[in-house]
């Protein structure tokens, strides 16, 4: 239960920091916006190919903050719920809803 | 409180008959449980299309002159708009892939046997559905290579006798792809085509929930042997870490693997070189380029489409056909699935080479 109490913390204070980097440095497509627009003409804008990599340093580090941020969630709520799933087969293994098939019950027949 | 708010929904909604069945419901376990988890994990995929499309429909403008520079604009201006634009191409290529994956398993493990024959028939029908999701999307970009693969793509109907002509002109808005065909291809794309994959969802959804999750023949034989695992909560616990780390997944190739975009297209411009449909669409495109111009007095073009018509056929009605019982059903139908993938697979290979 303490395990678990505390991999939710950490789900809940790595969704509360995701935010800060992210706000601190702008969206990645503002960056890219202000990067692509005032360089370049329209004209020339209307016939260049558009790639949508981070184009500068600020950029690139959000988006990776992001994506470490967004893993070690993935593999904290992975962590929640393979205790869960852990707990759920116990139980079933138990035969917790089915009494009659219960090993317990049937050694307190015999 | 709590339990009169509970009570006033129960008395509107009669919700707890679903709880009671979902918790009812159970998931065969043997050793091709892991193909089941394709099945579910498409619905993420379509969620996540749903999402990011709404997004982008947000700013998107359907007409010529715009398109082009409202995608140009979700990708430079808009906030985290190149990695929506991204998640909504990459999870589609993912829905797609994982919608052939999941028909693929149910022909080897022979899932479609009776009385599922409906249920893979409405899945054949997603597939096709999602492949138009992905045609008709391609467009919407509307620079150079998306304007000439849907010019190629709508002139392949003209060669079938008779309703060939009116299915291009149809699917056009008239002779020639025009701004008339992009403001078709959204509205296929936004409107006609979400309200065919609800239809055709909510059936398949349907039968299975009425004939229940099937198990492979093998399995079956020994059914007293298979374990069950209730669906809620074993299954959708272990549903939900294949569905974290999918997402994990295309948002980190939506970072990475970002579509570009190119110029706008020109009506008039000569098609550019390297003109390719999206992979899924590959090994048709390179089937029709291996036909000579003609077969016994019959234009090429016409046989690879007909005979591309034929196998999608036999693939809907496969149930149908491999109708013997289920002890007789053999290796023809795994054979012919074997043959199918390499050649798909040698296919998009060599147009990709």
């Amino acid at each position: 239960m303490i395990r678990k109490r505390i991999a939710l913390a950490m789900v809940l204070v790595l969704m509360t920091l995701a935010a800060a980097p992210l706000l601190a440095s702008g969206s990645p497509g503002q960056a890219t916006a202000t990067a692509v627009f005032p360089q370049t003409p329209p004209d020339k804008a209307k016939v260049e190919t558009i790639h949508p990599a981070p184009k500068n340093i600020k950029e690139r580090s959000a988006v990776y903050v992001f994506l470490v941020w967004l893993w070690l969630t993935i593999g904290s709520l992975i962590y929640v719920f393979a205790l869960k799933i852990r707990e759920a087969d116990r139980i079933l293994s138990l035969h917790y809803y089915q009494p009659d098939k219960s090993p317990r019950r049937r050694r307190l027949r015999l | 409180m709590k339990n009169k708010a509970a009570s006033w929904f129960e008395q509107r909604l009669g919700l707890r008959a679903v709880f009671a069945f979902l918790t009812k419901k159970e998931v065969p376990q043997h050793k091709h449980t892991i193909w089941y988890y394709t099945g579910s994990s498409i619905l993420l995929f379509l969620g996540i299309q749903i999402v990011t499309g709404m997004m982008l429909a947000l700013y998107y403008k359907p007409t010529l002159e715009g398109a082009n520079a409202s995608v140009g604009r979700i990708m430079t201006q808009v906030p985290l708009g190149w990695i929506v634009r991204s998640v909504h191409s990459l999870s589609a290529s993912c829905m797609i892939a994982l919608v052939m994956v999941h028909l693929i398993s149910i022909m080897l493990t022979k899932s479609y046997r009776k009385p599922r024959e409906l249920t893979w028939m409405s899945g054949v029908l997603l597939l096709v559905i999602s492949m138009g999701f992905g045609f008709t999307g391609y467009l919407l970009p509307w620079d150079a290579l998306s304007l000439s693969a849907t010019k190629v793509g709508t002139d392949i109907p003209r060669v079938i006798p008779v309703v060939g002509a009116w299915v291009s002109n149809f699917l056009r808005g008239g002779e020639d792809v025009t701004g008339d065909t992009l403001t078709r291809f959204f509205l296929f794309h936004i409107c006609v085509l979400p309200l065919l994959v609800i239809l055709a969802l909510a059936v398949h959804l349907y039968l299975i929930q009425k004939q229940g999750i099937s198990v492979p023949l093998e399995a079956e034989r020994d059914k007293d042997k298979v374990r069950m695992l209730p669906f809620w909560p074993n299954f959708v616990l272990r549903e939900s870490i294949v569905w974290l780390v999918l997402l994990g997944l295309v948002v980190t190739g939506a970072v990475f693997l970002a579509p570009s975009l190119g110029p706008a297209a020109d009506l008039m411009a000569p098609a550019p070189q390297g003109i390719r449909p999206e992979w899924y669409f590959l090994f048709l495109f390179q089937t029709l380029k291996l036909f000579p111009a003609n077969v016994v007095g019959i234009p090429g073009e016409a046989l690879a489409v007909f005979l591309i018509l034929f196998v999608l056929g036999l693939f809907f009605f496969l149930p149908l056909i491999d109708n013997r019982p289920a002890e007789r059903k053999g290796k023809v139908i795994t054979g012919l699935a074997y043959v199918f993938l390499a050649y798909a697979a040698a296919l998009t290979v060599w147009s990709l080479l």
